[in-house]
Order: C-alpha cells, then sequence, then structure tokens
C-alpha cells in the first residue's frame, strides 16, 4: 500500500440531491492528494449552494467546472503545479441520476444482475494518461449522463484502483450482495488480493426499493394536474349547461 | 495430421475438416443461429471465419442460409465482411467469410461506455457506406444492430450477418426475425422493408454508441416493440446532457416511426451526423451550455402519465355526455339543433305552408325556440302551417314567442311522416 492516499471521495445528502462522488488525485509528490481533496471539496461546495432553480444536470456540470477553478487555485497556492484529478460525480433526485466525469474514475449501473459502464474514461493511449482532468487550465468539458432509476438499482463509483484489476463481471457479482457495506469491502479486498497497489475507492449507492418522497412528489404534482384538466374541463361543460339554460324554453 | 486431411474426420478433440477443404480451429461464437468458427482454408492457405449451421436446424432454416450467403456475396465493399464461399458437409451447412480480427461495436460499449461524438461519427460514416453499398445492390440488410459491426485493430468497421437480409424486392413475410430491440417499427407493423429501414437500425447503433445504452430498454419483447410503436422516438437528451441539439434532432430523424420522415440513404444520415459530431474532436475544447434536462427542485412540467391520462380521458368523456345529455333534457319535442344566438337577431323564417314539425324545427333552428301551436282554420293538407305569428321576416327577440296555426291531422308534431 502506499501511503499517501491520492483518493477522496463524498457521499452528502442534501435537499437539491443526493451527491456522491470520487476522486483519484495525480500528480507527484502530495501534490494528488491536495488536487483530489480540492476538488471534492469545491464540488459538493458548488453544487448544494446552487439555485435551487437550477437543472440538477446543469448544477452538476458548473459544479465540476468549479472545481477544476479550486484544484487550479490549490495547485498554485502549495507551488504544486501540475496536480490533477480525476472526477466522478453523481447526483441523485428521486429517480434521476445525473452522472459526470473527467478522466478514468467511473461509474457503474448494476440493474438485474448486469453490469453497464455508465460514463466513458476520458484516458489516453497510454497506461492512466488521461485527456480530461480537473486542474486542466484549458478548462474542462465533463460528460454528464442520465439514469432512470429502477428500484433495486445499484450505482457504484469508483477509481480505476478496482477496474484495473477486477474485470467488469466480477464487480457485477460481488455487487449483488444483499448488504450494501459488505459488498463495498468486498470490492476493495477483490481488487487488493489481484494485485492492486493503488488507492482503490469505490462508493456504492442502492437505488430504493420502494416509492421514495420524491415519487410521492412528483405523483403530487401529476394529481393537482389532473385536478386542474378536470376543472378546466368541468368549467366549460357548465358554460355550456349554463348558455343554453340561458334559453327560456317552450313548455 | 496428414491422415486426417482425406476426408472428414472429426476425432475426439481434434479438428474437423469441412468439405475436405476448412479446418475448423476454434470456436468464436455460439447462438441462435449456429456456431461461429475461426478455421483454416487449407486450399487457399489462409484464415477464415466460418458459420456452422447444426443438423438439427430445421429447412425454412437452411433455406434462409443459403440466402444469407448469397445476399452478402452481392454486396462488395470494404465495409462488409466478404462471404468467400457456401456449402454442405454431411448434415451441416456452412458460410465461409472474411476472418475479422477485432471486437464487435457491442462489446466496445460494454469495455468503453459511451463514445465521443467524432468516434462515432467515424464508426456511423463506415458502416452508411457498407449500407448504401448493399442498398444499391438490391439488399436491405434489416438487422443492423452493434452485435453485428465488427472493428478491426485498425478501426475499420465491418458490416456482418446478413441473416435476414432480403432483396429489395422481396414482400416481407411478417416474420420477427431479428431482435426486438432493434427491430424497425414498420417491420413490427408488416410494412414494406426498404433502404430507410437500415437508417433506422444505423440510429439506434449512433444512439447506441454515443450513450452506451440501447434506445430501447424494456425488459420484455412486448415492451420493446410498444416503446418504438408509441410516442415520439427516443431522445439522446434523455441520456446524455451537453450533446449538440442538433445531434439530437439528427438522430431523432433516423428514428422516426414513420419511414418516409427518416433519411432517404444511410449516407444522408451520416453525412449530416459527421457535419455536427466532428466539431466535438477536442476534447478540451470550450465547454458548451450544458442544456437543462430534467430540473430538479424547480418548476418542470410534469411526465404526462399513465394517471393524468387517465383521469383527463375520463374529464373529457363526462364532459361530452353533459353535454349531450343537457341538450336532450331541455331542447324541444323532436328537436336538438343548438340555438343560434346570431340567427336570433335576424328575421324569422317563413314557415306557412310547411308541415308542423318541420316549421318547428326550421325555426328552432334559426335560433326562435319558443313556438307555441294549435289548430287553426285555412288552406292546406293536414298538418300544414297555414299562419305565422308575428309574421316572417319579423326581427324576434331570444325568447319572444311564434305562434302557428295548421291544420289538424295525426301526430303532426311528430318528424319524418
Amino acid at each position: 500500500m502506499r501511503e499517501n492516499n491520492e483518493d477522496r471521495y463524498l457521499v452528502r445528502e442534501g435537499r437539491k440531491a443526493t451527491l456522491l462522488a470520487v476522486a483519484d488525485g495525480v500528480g507527484g509528490e502530495a501534490g494528488g492528494e491536495t488536487a483530489s481533496a480540492a476538488a471534492i471539496d469545491a464540488l459538493a461546495v458548488g453544487f448544494f449552494n446552487a439555485s435551487s432553480g437550477q437543472p440538477v444536470a446543469d448544477a452538476l456540470a458548473a459544479a465540476i467546472r468549479g472545481a477544476n477553478d479550486a484544484v487550479l487555485g490549490a495547485a498554485g497556492e502549495s507551488g504544486q503545479k501540475g496536480a490533477a484529478s480525476t472526477l466522478v460525480a453523481a447526483a441523485i433526485d428521486g429517480t434521476s441520476a445525473f452522472i459526470g466525469n473527467l478522466g478514468d474514475s467511473r461509474a457503474y449501473l448494476l440493474r438485474d444482475g448486469e453490469i453497464r459502464m455508465v460514463t466513458a474514461d476520458h484516458s489516453g493511449d497510454y497506461q492512466s494518461s488521461i485527456t480530461r482532468f480537473v486542474g486542466d487550465p484549458r478548462g474542462v468539458q465533463p460528460d454528464v449522463f442520465v439514469e432512470t432509476l429502477r428500484p433495486g438499482d445499484r450505482l457504484l463509483l469508483c477509481s480505476d484502483g478496482l477496474t484495473r484489476h477486477v474485470p467488469d463481471a466480477d464487480i457485477a457479482s460481488t455487487v449483488r450482495r444483499k448488504d450494501l457495506g459488505a459488498a463495498a469491502s468486498a470490492l476493495v479486498d477483490l481488487a487488493k488480493s489481484r494485485g492492486g497497489e493503488d488507492n482503490i475507492t469505490v462508493v456504492l449507492y442502492a437505488a430504493r426499493r420502494t416509492f421514495g418522497l420524491a415519487d410521492v412528489r412528483r405523483n403530487f404534482v401529476n394529481l393537482i394536474l389532473a385536478l386542474l384538466v378536470a376543472l378546466v374541463v368541468g368549467g366549460t361543460i357548465a358554460a355550456l349547461i349554463f348558455a343554453s339554460g340561458a334559453y327560456p324554453i317552450a313548455r | 495430421m496428414a491422415s486426417e486431411k482425406s476426408g472428414q474426420i472429426r476425432a475426439p478433440g481434434g479438428a474437423r475438416l469441412l468439405a475436405t477443404r476448412y479446418r475448423l480451429i476454434e470456436r468464436i461464437d455460439e447462438g441462435g443461429a449456429g456456431e461461429v468458427w475461426r478455421a483454416r482454408d487449407e486450399k487457399l492457405d489462409r484464415n477464415v471465419a466460418i458459420k456452422l449451421l447444426g443438423a438439427d436446424a430445421d429447412d425454412a432454416f437452411r433455406a434462409r442460409f443459403a440466402d444469407e450467403a448469397r445476399r452478402a456475396a452481392a454486396v462488395v465493399h470494404p465495409n462488409v465482411v466478404t462471404v468467400f464461399d457456401e456449402g454442405r458437409d454431411g448434415a451441416d451447412a456452412f458460410m465461409v467469410m472474411e476472418l475479422v480480427p477485432g471486437k464487435t461495436l457491442r462489446e466496445i460499449v460494454a469495455e468503453r461506455g459511451p463514445l465521443p461524438p467524432h468516434e462515432v461519427s467515424r464508426l456511423i460514416r463506415q458502416v452508411a457506406g457498407a449500407l448504401d453499398a448493399a442498398h444499391a445492390a438490391g439488399v436491405i440488410h434489416c438487422d443492423v444492430k452493434p452485435a453485428n459491426v465488427i472493428v478491426d485493430p485498425e478501426g475499420v468497421a465491418k458490416l456482418t450477418d446478413f441473416g435476414i437480409a432480403r432483396a429489395a424486392r422481396d414482400r416481407d413475410e411478417q416474420e420477427l426475425l431479428g431482435t426486438a430491440r432493434y427491430i424497425a417499427p414498420e417491420r413490427v407493423e408488416g410494412g414494406p422493408v426498404t433502404a430507410r429501414t437500415d437508417v433506422y437500425g444505423l440510429g439506434l447503433v449512433a444512439y447506441e454508441l454515443l450513450t452506451g445504452r440501447p434506445a430501447f430498454d424494456g425488459a420484455t419483447s412486448e415492451e420493446l416493440v410498444r416503446e418504438r410503436l408509441v410516442g415520439p422516438p427516443p431522445s439522446l437528451r434523455h441520456a446524455r446532457v451537453g450533446l449538440d441539439d442538433r445531434l439530437d434532432a439528427i438522430v431523432g430523424r433516423a428514428l422516426a416511426t414513420d419511414p418516409d420522415r427518416r433519411y432517404s440513404s444511410a449516407g444522408a444520415f451520416a453525412r449530416a451526423f459527421s457535419e455536427i459530431a466532428d466539431r466535438d474532436t477536442d476534447p478540451t475544447s470550450t465547454l458548451p451550455r450544458v442544456g437543462g434536462l430534467r430540473p430538479g427542485r424547480g418548476w418542470a412540467p410534469p411526465r404526462f402519465d399513465s394517471s393524468v391520462a387517465i383521469l383527463a380521458v375520463l374529464a373529457v368523456l363526462l364532459a361530452l355526455f353533459l353535454f349531450f345529455s343537457s341538450f336532450q333534457n331541455r331542447a324541444l319535442p323532436g328537436a336538438n339543433a343548438t340555438p343560434a344566438p346570431s340567427a336570433a337577431a335576424a328575421g324569422t323564417p317563413n314557415v306557412v305552408g310547411k308541415k308542423l314539425s318541420d316549421a318547428i324545427s326550421s325555426l328552432q333552428a334559426a335560433g326562435f325556440p319558443i313556438i307555441e301551436w294549435a289548430p287553426g282554420e285555412g288552406q292546406g293538407g293536414q298538418c300544414a302551417v297555414v299562419r305565422q305569428d308575428p309574421p316572417a321576416g319579423t326581427t324576434l327577440a331570444r325568447n319572444g314567442k311564434t305562434t302557428l296555426s295548421y291544420i289538424a291531422g295525426k301526430d303532426c308534431t311528430k318528424k319524418g311522416d
């Protein structure tokens, strides 16, 4: 094991959404550590301070851009030029999950026993080189993907310490474990047992098995809409009846 | 080994020789349609791929297998897997094809997730070239999907599996061959299969490469089919934020349910797609505005789900019921014409000489619903109106009364006599 852990993670529930993230610092000495810590902090601040009217996808993209500025700033302050970090972040709002990434930390969706990679690595032709990252003076362009979560789905965010050593199929079978915490530590153990020496960080999220408050809220809005439709239609009928009744009728 | 060359030998664990020429080396793939082997053509001394159909396949399947070879052989293009030979070996049918080392687009997406637009563009252009060549040769592929495109290590994409392809002039036999996930709407509905059927398939491939998942992700065949027949084509924005809106529109057009609204050729689609997607070559170019998709706490148009739809339909039905019942209860006997307020300002129509029932109808139709009638004296047949008071042409208020006199008769207020 390396002494300094350059990986950082975040799990925070907020009013806007639940925010999960994994950042894997790159760059020698303490630079990577500084970068991943700064990226995670700035991401959380940026995301949860976004105005409540801002769409979650926009807020996430903006927070990732903010993290880029923060990492550049932190690297400048500490004199560690070139410090950078990968970042994968998921903002979960009810059944909608918005997932953004830079670099080679990944998000996977596990559904019905099958695994699907949600993000695309921004990696170069050489092993462990990345083409997009936080701490890029040219600015960043995160990819943001959208998933509609179903009951029983699990979302996995991880650094390349996991995926470099554990094939997707093994990740899928390990994550299937009922206990979320046990599944997460089993993933890390698996990577270690296969020779993983890099930092290995995983964040595992399980979608609700039942309807949550957010769904109720969404359904409530639908109900209100239905009542409005009924009111408008009912009003029209009443008006028509009234109008036709306004004619005195022969007896 | 030398002895094996002389005939069909299937020694335990040994390599089988097909038609005294093709030695099976390694099974690459196995599916409902049989097996695919890496093999050696011992006559021409080269590696080939062989698709093998076992003895248990039914006749229809065999006939299609021979068709497939002929159709694929008709298409010569660098982006089409070339078919060399076709034949029988005992009870087995086989097809000899160019061996393309590499991975299918399906495997690539599983491994790498969504691809950047400029890379998708490069792949789509190649497959479009293959499809345009097939269409020019009169062959519709009918099963364009990521698993049927192989990409070699140099990045050359090759279209394969003309297993359910048909000649452009063939009638669709209404067989739902192929995967429900990738089937075109017109094939579900038994409509004619054209080049635009393959444009749809290519659109699905583009969608899947860009988003890392199939455009339709229903769990059952029924769901998959319903998804594509009902509602608008899938939007990229539901899967990936920040792509150029024009890309969404272009893929949406390729995926139009109505074939006439799609691009007329695969090439036309690929050109439109590339024009936008190729601008994305610099991965660190300035950040485009990220389009808002599903706002969180801010107000968003709620999805119009089934409960709303059902309530709305019920409300409309209720409205219609009340609307019509109100007229039936309140209108005059035998009449259900709507009083026209504007007409009421004009004069009353002349109804003298008409039958009483017709006179009532026409007065009501003209907007004068208040009518009294009594038998009177005058010249005319039974039920004929002999006098109208006030006389025709009087400007009468809506609630003004018209009195009619008529020659007594039987059922004079009944219509239709």
